[in-house]
């Protein structure tokens, strides 16, 4: 671990996308904080992409990290790395859209220094020579809550999240089982035949404190391709919502699509899984048989991603790869 | 096994898109592992060619099939040492496959089945594991299992039906973990466990976790037929056999292959059984743990000794390095003695009006020597787009889009790849992209064909390719950044912000597809490589030539007396050239009118643009004298006179002809001080230089020349020594160029008659995903948005201003099928009739119009009752209309959409078809009928079981009626009808005040009752209960629709009135005992002649025909209009029975009789055998003028049936 002030690294984390079109502006900041509790405040910048050829002239950073997505084909990433050049900075991105928009690396890869997938299950499928994997993470100054106790709690679900097919399938499924339970939804484009979803964006902050004061949290995973017809990935890695609301103390039920989610968290110990809906009613169920149960898991899914899953770590991880 | 030294090998994935792209990376991965190999490189379809060009290998490993883009592949075998084919996807495939492997020299195939169909030599190799994704240990507590159940797989029907089974007989505890990812053209799946999540994927890695986490992993056959040239199943099990075993997995294999046993031994190392014994094998696996954890032991010890991908790498290894033994090393491509050159540009001189590069071209084509030169580009004819090829004396036409501002274009690409192939062409030279998609010099990249690209002006930098900003002036792009273009472009062509960085970024990835930048001074290539970095190409500084050598009279020479000092006479000064305003027009205006009276003379040599020509004309007379255009050999006599000549442009051109042409007659120049021509001037030396736009400096250069006669007289020298380039040294240079770049990289061509397959290469295959193709459009297409078509509200208005012209379905030489049709996920015969569509439409057909040209746009209208909605078709290539049309033109005669129907209101709908040319819109009218159903889907799709979900007795009939207040089942003679694996999509209104409670729809029939989970739904305080459920397997008739409310006590029935029949089979049709109206007369004529009978097959009994007959065909009587419908009468007296099905469209049947009423002709119906063999049945035909009697139709069809 490096100790904060004692690198000569000048980190820059830009944007990948312009900020008009970019959602993920709070990573970019989180990120920025990572690196800033490992580097100290005054060796790191976060700039949107459009002002990033500035800083990168101002700031003289020696590392660019170039977060994002690289969808947009209007986005100057060319522009990006010529100044990345001219400064002498090394280049690396962190693409956080992988699987989903995986047709687009090229245009990373022929730019980077290092690419960073935060897909496990991509990264084999990159012909880059220099790639690691590296997944979201939570921010501790947005997302970290203390455990609530569950007689608290005034809901029994809550989910938040866009409403991708995937998803609004399955609540659909679980919506009979679940009447007589205060569940909240909360995201984008969900219909109007689930009676607890609302078409509401939460700010980050806001999203955790809905997590500490619901019983459980789902986690469903995304199922929607921009760009991944090539080879139709399915996505491996968590996304970063489940170390958000490790963070934020909620107990979480996670739908197995996949098993690496037991890399992260231990299940029974700090998380639960499901794989039919019976078992959504079945869960809330038991969280408010054995609260004491319930608030033990969060707290140790809370430890484990403050020990390990927090964006401090993945600039630590960051660091190292590319000191290497 | 010992090698003389490490194997280089080039592995590549034959198919660009692929979900298996993993076992790619597994055989990599062994290969490199293998003691006998030393480097590995996996290649992309980018770069597989150029890759083996540079290098040769040893090995050239393809891996999935010959047939997709096979003349690449062809290619690389030309280029190996061996080449070796490892087919991935026999038997669905094997037919193309062993066609098509004729050129590589070692094939393996993955199916042992389909080993016969290859040529002698062939050996089988099946898939394997690899350690790389599934290496996991078998769990050795039975404990630690999370579920006792996997399956994983695609949801083809005959898999869904076994789940199915062995859901039903087990209890609902039973932990299972099932993943059935469905597409477009498979129903959805739907399972007896409806609390099952089974939309959901996951990678290889993880598949491998859950097999290990799983008691038993269920391998299940798939029944699939890809085409009728293809085996239905193989005999080699899938790679999943072996990946499970590796990860711990104990399975069970139903239906398998007797080969399954010659990798694993049954019950010892896998366990299999047949569909029916499926049940209580699982029960057996999961009461005997530790017997199967010993199984599974004992197939992952089998896997890693036998089964994994080093195992079979070492196969092909070894056959490699016996057939270097055998001393073939397979041949190594020459170079062509007369290289075929392809020569692309924007135009061709004698096509449109052209300028320079037109003429460069052709000059520099006739003076080339030992080359056969061929010339590609855009043509705008007959109100349509093509693109030209010129071989020789002939040429070809390909129809094409406008491709003015794309990147990227399918058909294009694919196009000029059959030119780079069939044309035998050794290397492309770009002139210019203008009006062709940016993409093709990545094309000719992948197939190994040198490039080299020509800078005749900035077109790679800016579409403006002389580099003027909004304001008239340079814009020096690369020294002020691209941060001005948005404002430029949009202030100049109306362009969205971000077009440039669309265009740059694709550019600078196209760059590295070019070898080689020709150009005539050195700057113009520092300043595109200044602006793409990235740009590795090779430089060639060849300086242009002008049009001395080839027909121009021998230069005067040098005269020995000086010229008579200027000021004794007017200063007579050459404008040469066309005068527009990027070559300085308005300078040269401003100079004529601020130069009276000093003596000098302006004759202008070239076009004035239009919009100059007020402004020029008012200034001309004695001062001024415009002499218009002129043939390039007048040039010398025109400049005889003349003095001083004017280069004025404001743009950096990248040579400037008339600066050698005026230098070549001994004229003083004054140029600006900009790219080349500021570049060849030497200040005061050979000319004078002024900077860009400055009229006031020009002037002061020409009075220097006016009153220093010493100044001229050394100008003049100078100028009298310069040497210039010739064509021929010209041409001598480009040869050179040409020859080392092709000797450096041969591209190998076919021997002719070798097979070929169609040729699709795209730049999305090598690589190049875009938001869009066009990149003046701002919009971002994901991969979900490609698949449907949106649908909007009206055509764009310069096609909705054309007139319409209706074809008439016999038109001669007009020809018309849907070829496939998918409704919510059920493939339905393209033939048929109305039918229900809840959730999507997928349709592709064809239409071809011999005489037509190829329209702009296609689009399909929807009409509705209410209204018209129009989507837009995408083209689709139907390389199998070729052959059938006889014109390789028809081949792109398809069409495809896709299109969600909750966008539609609901109703019926016909589909037109309707293609956009120049000035008319040509509509075929009817092509497919539908019914949407107007209101949206309740939950999710559930299916619809037999029986009741609640016990009888806790069923209490109520006497309060509920009613259907919606629904979108198609409704023949005013039943609603549901078809055999459609979905119903149903809302029932409640009795009022009716409490909430879990709700069924119940469907009552005479024997049979079925019933469905239903949601309510509360819309504006209106209470629904509706569902979204798939008919299967429900017994077809007549069932009474009720509503089922369940409390704590037991459950209330409410009837709702509504009968809906469920057809016998997916078409849909009714029977019924109310004779139609149409039969409703007492005179019905009978006619004599007999239906054309397609097929007669006998069906499978059902309660409703007994054992049916059905029959399809055609049958038409001219005079009565269209066909509308059949009817099938049996029984006798009062009870008689009646069949009412759709007549459908047959457009060829229409063409045939050359009658347009005879569209739906077409008929499929099912008969009851028996009323045909006790003569009780008689068929009708209905028409919109009244139905006709066919009485020989029964005893026709009953003389096709077979004996017995």
């Amino acid at each position: 671990m490096l100790l904060k002030g004692s690198s000569s690294a000048k980190v820059l984390v830009a944007s990948t996308s312009p900020d008009a079109v970019n959602h993920n502006v709070a990573i970019r900041n989180a990120l920025r904080d990572g690196f800033a509790e490992v580097l100290g405040d005054s060796a790191v910048r976060a700039s949107p992409l459009e002002l990033a050829d500035e800083a990168v002239t101002g700031f003289r950073p020696s590392l660019v990290v170039a977060l994002g997505s690289v969808a947009v084909d209007a986005a100057p990433l060319r522009a990006l790395a010529r100044s990345a050049r001219r400064s002498g900075a090394r280049l690396a991105f962190w693409l956080h859209d992988d699987p989903y928009e995986f047709d687009y690396g090229p245009k990373a890869e022929a730019l980077a220094d290092h690419v960073f997938t935060n897909d496990r299950w991509t990264l084999p499928h990159y012909r880059h020579a220099s790639v690691s994997h590296l997944p979201l993470a939570a921010c501790r100054r947005t997302h970290d809550r203390p455990v609530r106790p569950m007689a608290d709690r005034p809901l029994d679900l809550f989910f938040c999240g866009a409403a991708f097919p995937n998803r609004i399938a399955l609540l659909e499924r679980a919506q009979a089982s679940l009447s007589g339970y205060r569940v909240e939804v909360r995201g984008a484009g969900w219909p109007a035949a689930l009676s607890f979803a609302e078409n509401i964006r939460l700010a980050p902050a806001a999203m955790a404190d809905r997590a500490s004061a619901s019983r459980l949290t789902l986690a469903i995973g995304r199922d929607l391709d921009i760009a991944n017809r090539r080879f139709r990935l399915p996505g491996s890695t968590p996304g970063p919502r489940v170390f958000e609301a490790a963070l934020a103390g909620a107990p979480q039920l996670c739908f197995a699509a996949g098993l690496e989610i037991l890399d992260y968290f231990d299940e029974g110990r700090e998380i639960l899984l499901f794989d039919d809906v019976r078992e959504i009613a079945e869960a809330i169920a038991r969280a408010r048989r054995e609260p004491a149960a319930f608030a033990a898991m969060a707290e140790r899914a809370r430890a484990r991603a403050l020990g390990a899953h927090t964006y401090r770590h993945r600039a630590e991880t960051i660091l190292a790869v590319m000191a290497a | 096994m010992p090698p003389s030294a490490p194997l280089s090998v080039l592995l590549l994935d034959t198919e660009p898109r692929t979900s298996n792209a993993y076992i790619t990376l597994a055989v990599a991965d062994a290969l490199r592992r293998h003691p006998a190999v030393g480097r590995v490189v996996q290649a992309s379809h980018a770069d597989a060619v150029a890759l083996a060009q540079g290098a040769r290998f040893d090995l050239v490993l393809a891996l999935g099939g010959a047939s997709r883009h096979h003349a690449l592949l062809r290619r690389l075998c030309a280029l190996a040492g061996t080449s070796a084919l490892w087919t991935t996807e026999d038997p669905y495939l094997s037919a193309a496959n062993a066609r098509l492997s004729g050129c590589f020299d070692l094939v393996f195939t993955n199916d042992r089945g389909s080993l016969p169909r290859y040529r002698a030599g062939a050996r089988h190799l099946p898939l394997a594991a690899t350690t790389l994704f599934q290496d996991l240990p078998v769990r050795p507590d039975d404990a630690d299992y999370r579920y006792d159940l996997l399956f994983v797989g695609t949801a083809w029907p005959n898999r869904v039906a076994t789940l199915n089974r062995i859901l039903s007989a087990f209890p609902r505890d039973l932990k299972v973990k099932i993943a059935l990812p469905a597409n477009a053209y498979l129903p959805q799946p739907v399972l007896v466990r409806d609390d099952l999540i089974v939309d959901w994927r996951c990678g290889n890695e993880d598949f491998a976790r859950f097999a290990q986490a799983s008691r038993v992993v269920l391998t299940l056959p798939r029944v699939f037929t890809a085409g009728a040239d293809e085996t239905a199943s193989g005999t080699t099990p899938p790679p999943r056999l072996f990946e499970v075993a590796l990860a711990g997995g104990a399975q069970l294999v139903v239906g398998s292959d007797p080969e399954t046993f010659t990798y694993y031994a049954p019950d010892h190392e896998i366990r299999a059984c047949a569909e029916d014994d499926a049940v209580r094998t699982i029960a057996a696996m999961l009461a005997a743990p530790r017997e199967r954890i010993a199984m599974a032991e004992r197939a992952r010890a089998r896997t890693l000794a036998e089964h994994l991908y080093d195992h079979r790498v070492d196969v092909i290894v070894r056959a490699v390095i016996e057939r270097q033994g055998a001393g073939d090393p397979g041949g190594c491509p020459q170079a062509a003695l007369k290289p075929r050159i392809l020569f692309v540009a924007h135009n061709r001189a004698g096509r449109r009006q052209g300028g320079g590069v037109e003429f460069y071209q052709e000059q520099l084509a006739g003076a080339l020597d030992g080359v056969e030169p061929l010339f590609l580009y855009p043509s705008f004819e007959e109100e349509s787009w093509v693109m030209r090829l010129d071989e020789g004396g002939t040429s070809d036409a390909f129809p094409i889009p406008p491709a003015g501002t794309l990147l990227a274009s399918p058909e294009i690409e694919a196009a000029f790849e059959r030119i780079l192939v069939e044309r035998r062409i050794d290397l492309v030279h770009v002139h210019h992209l203008l009006g062709l998609p940016l993409s093709l010099p990545a094309i000719a990249r992948a197939h190994g064909v040198p490039v080299v690209a020509q800078l005749h002006d900035f077109f790679l930098v800016c579409h403006r390719y002389t580099l003027m900003n909004q304001h008239g002036r340079f814009c020096d792009v690369v020294h002020r950044g691209e941060g001005q273009c948005d404002g430029c472009l949009a202030s100049t062509g109306g362009l969205p912000a971000g077009a440039k960085a669309r265009r740059d970024g694709f550019v600078a990835r196209m760059l590295g597809s070019v070898d080689a930048v020709v150009t005539s001074r050195p700057a113009t290539a520092e300043y595109v490589r200044a602006f793409y970095p990235e740009a590795a190409a090779r430089v060639a500084v060849i300086e242009m030539v002008d049009a001395e050598p080839s027909g121009l009279p021998p230069p005067e020479p040098v005269p020995s007396e000086p010229r008579a000092p200027i000021a004794r006479r007017p200063l007579r000064v050459a404008v040469l050239g066309n005068v527009v305003d990027h070559k300085g027009a308005r300078t040269l205006l401003e100079l004529v009118q601020t130069t009276e009276g000093e003596g000098f003379v302006f004759e202008v040599f070239g076009y004035i643009e239009t919009y100059l020509v007020v402004a020029f004309e008012a200034q001309a007379g004695e001062r001024l004298t415009l002499r218009g255009g002129y043939a390039r050999e007048e040039v010398p006599a025109l400049l005889a006179g003349c003095d001083v000549s004017l280069h004025l442009s404001l743009w950096p051109e990248t040579y400037m002809i008339s600066l050698t042409e005026a230098w070549r007659a001994g004229l003083i120049p004054i140029v600006t001080a900009l790219g080349a021509p500021g570049e060849r001037v030497t200040e005061g030396v050979d000319g004078l230089k002024v900077p860009p736009g400055e009229s006031g400096a020009v002037r002061q250069a020409l009075r220097r020349l006016s009153h220093d006669p010493g100044l001229v007289a050394t100008l003049r020298a100078a100028i009298a020594h310069k040497t210039f380039p010739t064509v021929a040294g010209h041409a001598a240079q480009m040869t050179a160029l040409y020859r080392d770049l092709i000797a450096a990289r041969p591209a190998p061509h076919a021997a002719p008659g070798e097979p070929s397959a169609p040729f699709t290469l795209s730049a999305v295959d090598l690589g190049f995903r875009l938001n869009h193709p066009d990149w003046t459009s701002p919009a971002i297409v994901w991969d979900g948005a490609e698949e449907t078509s949106a649908i909007t509200d009206a055509l764009p208005p310069a096609v909705a201003a054309l007139p319409e012209r209706v074809l008439a379905p016999g038109e001669p030489g007009l020809s018309w099928e849907i070829a496939d049709l998918v409704v919510d996920g059920q493939r339905l015969p393209g033939r048929i009739g109305a039918y229900a569509a809840c959730d999507s439409v997928a349709l592709r057909g064809w239409i071809w119009r011999p005489k037509a040209g190829r329209p702009a746009r296609t689009w399909l209208r929807l009409r509705s009752e209410s209204a018209a909605r129009y989507v837009t078709a995408l083209p689709e290539r139907r390389p199998e209309l070729a052959g059938r049309f006889a014109t390789g033109r028809a081949e792109q005669a398809g069409f495809a959409a896709h299109l969600r129907i909750a966008d539609l209101p609901g109703g019926p709908h016909a589909i037109d078809l309707l293609q956009v040319y120049g000035d008319h819109v040509a509509v075929a009218r009817d092509i497919v009928h539908f019914v949407a159903p107007g209101l949206p889907a309740l939950g999710p799709v559930t299916p619809w079981r037999g029986g009741l979900p609640v016990p009888e007795g806790a069923l209490r009939r109520s006497a309060a009626p509920a009613r259907l207040a919606g629904h979108g089942l198609q409704v023949i003679e005013g039943v609603p009808v549901a078809r055999q694996g459609g979905l119903t999509r149903m809302a029932v209104a409640p009795p009022a005040g009716t409490r909430r409670g879990p709700a069924f729809l119940i469907l009552e029939g005479e024997a049979n009752t079925a019933w469905t989970r239903a949601v309510w739904h509360d819309e504006d305080g209106t209470e629904r209960i509706g569902a979204e459920a798939q008919i299967r397997d429900i017994p077809s008739g007549d069932y009474r629709l009720c509503v089922l409310i369940g409390d704590e006590d037991g459950a209330d029935l409410h009837e709702t009135g509504t009968t809906l029949f469920v057809s016998p089979t997916a078409r849909p049709c009714l029977v019924t005992v109310s004779p139609p109206p149409a039969l409703r007369r007492a005179w019905i004529t009978r006619v004599r002649s007999r239906p054309s009978l397609d097929a007669v097959t006998l069906g499978e009994t059902s309660p409703l025909l007994g054992p049916p007959v059905t029959v399809a065909g055609w049958g038409f009587t001219p005079g009565r209009g269209r066909p509308l419908s059949w009817i099938a009468r049996w029984g006798a007296g009062g009870r008689h029975r009646f069949m009412i099905a759709e007549s459908f469209a047959r457009q060829d049947v229409a063409a045939h009789l050359g009658e347009s009423d005879a569209l739906t002709a077409g008929f499929e119906i099912q008969l009851p055998l028996a009323a045909l063999r006790d003569g009780s049945l008689r068929v009708f035909q209905v028409y919109e003028a009244g139905v006709v009697a066919l009485p020989d139709f029964p005893r026709h069809v009953l003389g096709m049936i077979p004996a017995g």
